[in-house]
């Protein structure tokens, strides 16, 4: 199990939310300690695997607003206007 | 404001799934942008020049709207079209056994809501706790990464 503090250590570098020196200092570590550049390629995967989820929770929402507009009865005059656009 | 995209794509010989599309990626990029802390000056200028940005840039390379892949910046192209059959597993994975965890990420991480407000939603006593907790899950995730890396059996549901 890693120290929380270290995590917290490798998220500012990541996500370059410490300070700048350090993250400078921290970056020579990962250079020479290959360990550390595990721990940092590991944690750069976690933060995409969690953009992703993001991003599809999103796109859930956006995508159930669509299917909303283009199937209630209450949309049909939008959703004529928009099929409109796409007759020859 | 969709009408206005929908007219530009059928204009340039898109269909109505490529308008929806291109749509609904330029409202994802537009809320990354704004949970980032940039906000436009006008709205819809700025969500059509993203949907009209999308539009030509992932027209033009492949000949048909291709939407943004889940997992990447939309800025980065080099890696749009790598694929990532095993971040979708650990992802399934993550999604059944640790929505919470989950959850309480994606408000950091992705729609960067401030540690107290999340703390408040999660029913955390105060930042502190959720902070540790976050750290947690991020660790979790983490681990689930790692242990891919190893076998992949796992997540074979």
């Amino acid at each position: 199990m890693i120290l929380l503090n270290k995590l917290q250590q490798i998220e500012n570098f990541i996500l370059r939310t410490g300070h700048a020196g350090e993250n400078l200092v921290f970056e020579a570590r990962v250079l020479t300690d290959e360990e550390l550049a595990r721990d940092v390629a590991l944690q750069t995967e976690a933060y995409a695997i969690i953009k992703q989820y993001g991003r599809r929770k999103l796109k859930a929402e956006i995508a159930s607003v669509h299917l909303q507009l283009f199937t209630e009865d209450k949309h049909f005059t939008f959703r004529q206007m928009i099929l409109a656009l796409f007759k020859e | 404001m969709f009408p206005a995209v929908a007219r530009f794509i059928s204009r340039r010989g898109g269909s109505l799934d490529e308008a929806k599309d291109v749509f609904q990626d330029a409202l994802v990029v537009y809320y990354e942008n704004t949970a980032a802390g940039n906000y436009p000056d006008n709205e819809k200028a700025y969500l059509m020049g993203i949907a009209r940005h999308l539009w030509i840039k992932r027209y033009r390379d492949n000949g048909r709207y291709v939407p943004i892949d889940e997992a990447f910046s939309v800025d980065d192209v080099s890696v749009l079209h790598e694929s990532r059959p095993d971040s979708n597993k650990i992802l399934h994975y993550l999604e059944s056994r640790s929505q919470k965890c989950m959850d309480l990420l994606k408000s950091f991480y992705y729609e960067k809501l401030p540690m107290a407000d999340i703390a408040r939603t999660f029913g955390f006593s105060g930042e502190r706790s959720a902070t540790v907790q976050k750290f947690k899950c991020l660790e979790k995730v983490r681990g689930i990464v790692k242990s891919k890396m190893l076998t992949y059996d796992d997540f074979v549901e």
